[in-house]
């Protein structure tokens, strides 16, 4: 499904990610782990189009479609999601709306008529009645004052309204209280089917105890420097990342 | 034109697309216990002026100014927004915003005067501008004279260009950048036009500002 190989990529000039290789197959799972600072947003950017980051040399094939030459939104029509570390903040812009577009634009490209408002909100709630997100979301402004967990609840609400087939989460984990956290990766956990793949960046265990990866890889300084299966984050979580290579 | 809104009363005034050719001037005097409502939208590509003087001349009379401009093409805009408060207790709002493309220009004045009679004034301004091209510019010049102490007045200026990191949060949800574009700059008009309260009429102008750029 994806494939990634010998990418170099830059950002203002700095280099950031060193020749990473990754392959992942439909209803694969990978966790990446890694020190604060080593490329692992930069990855989950790179991957969604970010034009800030420059792709110096290397390839990236998304089913068998060079990633590069698509736009952003050709590549989230294409199926490719990211959950945000930090979600932008988009004053002015009611939610609703924003969600609104966003599904159409998706049903529009699938070929499916547009929703129209009661349609929409009978959709929308369904997923929000499973986030247990309260309905005032929708009337507010894009991740406008949210708090960190609300913006990850937000991405989460997204995820569910479009169902991607290549999942990033950019430590989706990271801000949500423990009742939050229980919601969100349940509800994660069950988009998981054959063919659709995930990366998970993550610092913690945790996510990775419920959502079960196939494989955990260690960035460290751009690139990928100790690939293993799931144990691998438990000892990391004992050792750290000093002595993981 | 003068006009003059009499003790007690309520006045709105609805955009007008076009002011008719070179300078427009627009006298308003605001009696006590008065209101003025005023939206004014104007579509320029060509070279257009327009004049406001506002008099509040009662005590708790208010004024509500809300102008939204988009100009394109060659299209050059000024506008002059002068508010005069004259009495005790009143209040001034102006809340203005711009969307300048091509090589469009726009030249604001607005200047708001406090004299000593007005005890207890609450002035606002705002200006809010979005230059879509490398080539657009705006003017802004702020003027406050106040010529006593016990007021509350506050104004603010932005200038700024579509967000990148907006656009890009948009479009990997899907939208096309045309569309997170016209998403963005719908939104930011939206403030304004939401002001008038006939909905027709409201969505009528609706249709026609988000054609015009
Ligand atoms: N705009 C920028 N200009 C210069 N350097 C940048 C810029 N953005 C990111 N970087 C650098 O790129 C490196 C990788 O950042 P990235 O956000 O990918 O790290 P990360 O692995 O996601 O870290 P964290 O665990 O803290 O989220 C960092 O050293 C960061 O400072
Ligand atoms: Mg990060």
């Amino acid at each position: 499904m994806l494939y990634i190989n010998n990418l170099y990529v830059k950002i203002h000039g700095n280099l950031i990610l060193n020749g990473i290789n990754l392959k992942i197959k439909p209803g694969e799972i990978h966790a990446i782990m890694g020190p604060n600072g080593s490329g692992k947003s930069t990855l989950s950017n790179v991957l969604t189009g970010n034009p800030n980051y420059e792709i110096v040399s290397g390839d990236i094939i998304f089913e068998g479609r060079n990633l590069a030459l698509q736009n952003p939104e050709e590549r989230a029509l294409g199926g490719i999601f990211l959950a945000f570390q930090y979600p932008t903040e988009i004053p002015g812009v009611s939610n609703a709306y924003f969600l609104k577009a966003m599904l159409n634009a998706k049903r529009k490209f699938c070929g499916f008529p547009e929703l129209d408002a009661i349609d929409f909100f009978k959709i929308v709630k369904e997923k929000m009645s499973i986030l247990k997100i309260e309905e005032s979301f929708l009337q507010r402004n894009v991740n406008e004052g949210f708090s960190g967990g609300e913006k990850k609840k937000n991405e989460a609400l997204q995820l569910l309204l479009l169902e991607p087939k290549l999942i990033i989460l950019d430590e989706t984990d990271s801000g949500l209280d423990i009742d939050s956290f229980k919601i969100v990766s349940t509800a994660i956990d069950n988009l998981k089917n054959t063919f659709r793949s995930f990366i998970i960046v993550t610092h913690y265990q945790r996510l990775l105890n419920c959502i079960l990866p196939n494989f955990v890889h260690i960035l460290q300084n751009g690139y990928i420097v100790k690939t293993g299966p799931r144990d691998l984050a438990a000892e990391l979580e004992k050792t750290g990342y000093e002595n993981s290579n | 034109m003068k006009i003059r809104i009499n003790s007690g009363e309520n006045l709105q005034i609805f955009p007008s697309f076009q002011f008719g050719t070179n300078t427009n001037r627009r006298i308003i005097e605001i009696e006590s216990n008065a209101q003025l409502d005023l939206t004014q939208v104007n579509l320029v590509e060509d070279s257009q002026e327009y004049h406001y003087q506002i008099y509040l001349i009662g005590e708790f009379a208010i004024c509500n100014l809300y102008f939204l401009d988009l100009t394109r093409r060659d299209g050059k805009l000024k506008t002059i927004i002068e508010v005069f408060h004259q009495a005790p207790n009143c209040k001034s709002r102006q809340l203005h915003k711009g969307i300048y493309a091509d090589n469009s220009v726009g030249i604001l004045k607005s200047y708001t005067e406090i004299n000593n009679n007005s005890a207890g004034t609450d002035s606002l301004q705002l200006h809010r501008s979005i230059l879509l091209s490398n080539t657009a510019r705006v003017y802004i010049e702020p003027h406050l004279k106040i010529d006593i102490d016990i007021v509350k007045c506050k104004h603010g200026i932005s200038v700024g260009k579509l967000d990148d990191q907006m656009l890009f949060y948009l479009q990997s949800r899907g939208l096309s950048k045309s569309n997170a574009k016209r998403l963005l700059i719908d939104s930011f008009e939206e403030e304004i036009l939401n002001t008038i309260k006939n909905f027709t009429e409201q969505q009528s102008i609706k249709k026609k500002v988000s054609l015009w750029i």
